[in-house]
């Protein structure tokens, strides 16, 4: 078994040869944890916006002349069987008005005078949050529909934010790509250096008789070690970022939260697979020349 | 314990460093490899330890054939095998101790044990007050001691020299055969590469060896 005080001497051997290197390869850790934590929160962001109602999540189905109640009933069942409806709540003409009144002000001039029959019988239809950024096509289905006379979803920004959920999942999950890639890489340059700084040393080690693990376990620490520091000092980022963002805007309460312990756990995690996954194809190129 | 047959180790597909040699050495046994540059003598060695292998014929090491054998055994023979080598192979940037103890940390030994082991071989070779120097800095005699007193601070069964002498003046390469000496008195196998007459020890057995070939004994 390599023992630890060896490790810890080659370790520090190792950052006194290239101090500036060692600080940008953690810089970079760092850097690179930051801004997966950074997709971490858009997509998040997005996944509560999509869930807010009154965005994509519920679409407003109006229907065609005086439709009978058995009409209506069965219109209904049709619709809560349609792929991506969790709810139908049917709004009949008073209280379409009502709720017009609510909206605009009982005291309103546009509303006085207005026929209480004036507005059309409608449906609220809920959107299951796995849909909502499939809402147009539900649309498009709801028009096809004979006794529907009109469709209609009102977008915000955030229900802008909302319909783009898919995509920002999707760009998230590429950034992240890039970003791993570019941190194992980093790690990679970084031990691989390493590993040439000090060829004299393994050369040596390796003629006494050194197996792989004591040759090259010292490196993989080393990378475990930028991982670890660079992902707590990420957390921290984190952790310092959304309090400040909670404390000048309170309005993202609920929205964005400080990461909590298990999220940091696998953020360093993560970061230290990635180091060490850099630091040991670094080893096996080295092995190979 | 050593035993070479038939081998041979050809370079670049024409160059023979080595032709059909064979040798047995026995447990306890003291050789010296004698013969001019380019006899034969480092190759011959290099394949006793496992850092090439040759082009036909077989080396048995502790009745164990080390041809064709993969890395994690060959690095076991080599834990239990002392070697100094031509150019020493110190590490510079690293300290006496360092160097010293680094066998012992790669057969993990404990920190007390590495302490203790250091100290009473460093003492043995007259470098126990240069013990936290770069062995970078030490003069050539200081380092052909340290590369000795490496090669041996983990009691090795055989042990292979290559020129151990060859860059000290004659005080100092006597000072170094006397340590040979006093290693074959606790019964390690040695094998003494060596291009100059003036060290030898009458305890030895000496092979001559001529481009490639053994010429006598």
């Amino acid at each position: 078994m390599v023992r630890l005080l060896y490790i810890y001497k080659r370790i520090a051997k190792g950052i006194s040869q290239r101090p500036w290197g060692s600080l940008l390869t953690l810089i970079a850790c760092w850097f690179a944890v930051c801004q997966l934590s950074v997709v971490f929160y858009t997509v998040s962001i997005a996944g509560r916006a999509a869930l807010i109602p009154g965005t994509n999540s519920t679409v407003m189905a109006y229907l065609e002349g005086n439709p009978q109640q058995s009409t209506i009933q069965s219109l209904q069942e049709r619709l809560l069987v349609l792929e991506g409806v969790s709810r139908v709540s049917y709004i009949s003409r008073d209280d379409g008005l009502l709720r017009m009144k609510q909206w605009l002000g009982s005291e309103n001039p546009l509303i006085e005078g207005l026929d209480s029959k004036i507005l059309p019988d409608a449906f609220e239809i809920t959107v299951k949050p796995s849909y909502v950024g499939k809402v147009d096509t539900l649309m498009e289905k709801l028009r096809k529909i004979s006794a529907i006379e009109d469709v209609r979803c009102h977008k915000g920004l955030i229900g802008f934010i909302a319909g783009a959920y898919h995509s920002i999942v999707f760009a998230g999950f590429f950034i992240s790509l890039v970003v791993i890639v570019c941190l194992a890489l980093v790690l990679f340059l970084s031990i691989r250096v390493g590993i040439m700084t000090r060829r004299q040393e393994i050369e040596v080690l390796n003629l006494l008789g050194a197996g792989k693990g004591f040759l090259f376990a010292p490196y993989i620490i080393e990378a475990a070690l930028y991982g670890l520091v660079g992902s707590v000092l990420a957390s921290l980022t984190a952790w310092a970022a959304t309090g400040f963002l909670l404390w000048r805007i309170p309005v993202l309460f609920g929205i964005i939260s400080p990461p909590n312990i298990n999220q940091i756990i696998a953020m360093i995690v993560f970061a230290c697979l990635c180091s060490v996954s850099g630091a040991v194809l670094a080893i096996r190129k080295s092995i190979d020349a | 314990m050593i035993i070479l047959e038939g081998v041979s180790k050809v370079y670049h597909g024409s160059v023979y460093a080595l032709r059909d040699v064979s040798l047995h050495i026995k447990k306890g046994e003291c050789c010296f490899l004698r013969g001019p540059s380019g006899a034969g003598k480092t190759t011959l060695l290099k394949l006793m330890y496992a850092l090439e292998y040759p082009t036909s014929g077989q080396v048995y090491i502790q009745d164990r054939d080390i041809t064709g054998m993969d890395f994690l055994n060959i690095q076991g023979i080599r834990r239990h095998t002392g070697f100094v080598f031509q150019d020493l192979k110190l590490i510079d940037d690293w300290s006496v101790f360092d160097n010293t103890a680094v066998i012992l940390e790669i057969l993990g030994k404990s920190s007390a044990y590495i302490r203790g082991r250091v100290w009473k071989m460093l003492k043995w070779v007259g470098l126990q007050h240069k013990v936290y120097e770069r062995a970078g800095d030490l003069s050539g005699g200081e380092r052909q001691r340290l590369a000795l007193v490496r090669s041996i601070i983990h009691d090795p069964d055989i042990l292979l020299a290559d020129e151990p002498v060859g860059s000290l003046d004659e005080d100092m390469g006597r000072y170094i055969m006397n340590m040979f000496y006093r290693l074959h008195k606790k019964g390690i196998t040695m094998i003494i590469a060596s291009h100059r007459e003036d060290p030898i020890l009458d305890f030895a057995r000496v092979i001559r060896l001529d481009r490639g070939k053994v010429i006598g004994e």
